[in-house]
């Protein structure tokens, strides 16, 4: 008897948690429908009426998506942009970027976790100092001053530190440091690098 | 080559091998810039010309009443970002890494999709949605409920609640992943001799998971006060550039935005962002002593 009542009380929590996250999966999810909805309707009606989540099956078409790969506007006027460039430049730049991120952070990491030599907590403490900067400091300089052996112009000028370094519209720190977050991964979160965290 | 192998087999030489190109980046893109500011916040520059004022910045900055509005809007926003994106996606990670939890693979991937967006998408998205009109979702909103539209980013309060809310809807899935990286480390026994010792699900959840994530907690606050201080792009794209009305948007950041690009006026652009590392580097210390990652010698 008392295990048939622990099972239904268990059947109920999983219905109640179920329900929660869908709930919350709905709002989560609202924003995209919203923008979705939107690239279907015309850019007037975004502005007459704001972005919301009426369905209004008369002023919904693909025209914009016609638009974007063709060059050929709603009233049939040919408006040529270069939407597929900057699709490339972006690309480009990801894949330059994740590779290299890859690449360093898993070489450094891998030593990190490997070896214990001398200095190997400066570099742990190097790691949170990074966290520490806004890229926007490092900006002014770089924009104020090319450094004096001209770096920046010998790397493609401003795409250097771009691809260099962590991607600036990431806001989060945890995201600025690629080699903290590979050695987390590889550290299984018990290693020596949450060490600098685990002694709490 | 003999000497290229015993090089590179060497247990001593190795690791330095390793993390070079670490500290090669590290010198290059942040020591040298950061020293390079710290000149600068002592300078007057101007294209061509550079003149050192000594500390005229930073008094400049004493007495300067839209950085205080600047760093009000940062701390506002650290607080609450920090008030939410902490506890909520840990009770929600335990939630999913739950047994009695239901297709909890999916609600994480769902959870997690709003990072993917960038946040200039995001912004304009949000920005949309918070729009004037009465027919900006927030606003249809307001209308169900009977209450009449309002100016979103206009006010003060509704402002910075369009900020902390796209914070959280960008932030809640990557906190839980981190969240979930921790509590999947527990093992199932401790949970069921605790389970057998008589401990509810609360206790259990208060007494046997949260200590044991505690390192995984402190890392996202970390994290989180910093991000919280050093906001910027969120706000730009929320109102559409860097003036908000009234500076109720204004961050730190957006303030060494506002008077380096916009004003030219390099040098006091550095003492901002001076400024505002050392106000987080004295949080975060002050932070990490508390909760006991510093000082440890001590116990």
């Amino acid at each position: 008897m008392a295990a048939r009542k622990h099972t239904s009380m268990q059947a109920s929590v999983r219905l109640v948690m179920l329900l929660f996250f869908l709930l919350i999966s709905a709002v989560v999810l609202l924003p995209f429908a919203a923008i979705l909805l939107a690239s279907f309707k015309p850019g007037d009606e975004l502005i007459r009426f704001g972005l919301n989540l009426r369905l209004d099956w008369d002023v919904m078409s693909l025209a914009n998506y016609k638009y974007l790969f063709t060059g050929i506007t709603r009233t049939g006027q040919y408006l040529p942009h270069d939407y597929l460039l900057w699709y490339r430049n972006s690309v480009i730049l990801t894949v330059m970027q994740t590779g290299f991120t890859l690449f360093v952070s898993s070489w450094v990491a891998y030593g990190l976790a490997a070896y214990r030599f001398r200095g190997r907590n400066a570099i742990f403490t190097c790691i949170l100092v990074i966290l520490m900067i806004p890229f926007e400091i490092l900006m002014l300089p770089m924009y104020a001053r090319p450094a004096p052996w001209g770096f920046w112009t010998v790397f493609g000028g401003s795409s250097c530190p771009l691809w260099l370094m962590p991607p600036p519209s990431f806001s989060s720190a945890s995201s600025c440091c690629p080699f903290l977050r590979t050695l987390w991964t590889l550290d299984g979160w018990t290693g020596p690098a949450s060490t600098v965290f685990s002694s709490a | 080559m003999t000497r290229i192998r015993k090089f590179l087999y060497n247990q001593k030489a190795a690791p330095y091998v390793f993390v070079l190109p670490f500290v090669l980046t590290f010198l290059i893109f942040f020591v040298y810039p950061v020293l390079t500011t710290i000149r600068m916040s002592f300078q007057e520059v101007l294209p061509g010309m550079v003149t050192n004022v000594g500390w005229k910045n930073y008094q400049r900055l004493l007495g300067d009443r839209i950085f205080r509005t600047a760093v009000g809007n940062s701390f506002r926003y650290m607080f609450w970002t920090v008030l939410i994106l902490i506890p909520m996606p840990l009770v929600l990670a335990y939630m999913l890494n739950s047994r009695l939890m239901v297709a909890s693979e999916f609600f994480r991937g769902v959870l997690f999709l709003p990072i993917l967006v960038n946040v200039v998408v995001a912004g304009t998205i949000f920005r949309l949605m918070f729009g004037e009109l009465p027919g900006s979702f927030m606003n249809t909103v307001r209308a169900f409920f009977g209450l009449e539209p309002i100016k979103w980013l206009r006010q003060k309060e509704t402002g910075m609640a369009a900020l902390v809310l796209m914070a959280c809807w960008r932030w809640t899935g990557v906190n839980i992943l981190y969240y979930l990286a921790a509590l999947k480390n527990i093992p199932l026994e401790m949970y069921e001799a605790a389970e057998i010792d008589g401990a509810n699900g609360w206790q259990r959840f208060r007494h046997l998971a949260v200590p044991l994530v505690k390192p995984t907690i402190i890392y996202v606050l970390t994290i989180s006060i910093y991000a919280g201080l050093a906001m910027f792009t969120e706000s730009y794209m929320l109102w559409a550039g860097n003036n908000s009305p009234r500076n109720i948007g204004l961050t730190i950041v957006g303030y060494l935005y506002r008077q380096g690009w916009e004003q030219n006026r390099m040098g006091f652009a550095s003492a901002v962002g001076l400024v505002l590392l050392l106000v987080a580097s004295i949080i975060s210390f002050i932070q990490l002593r508390i909760t006991g990652v510093f000082g440890k010698e001590r116990d």
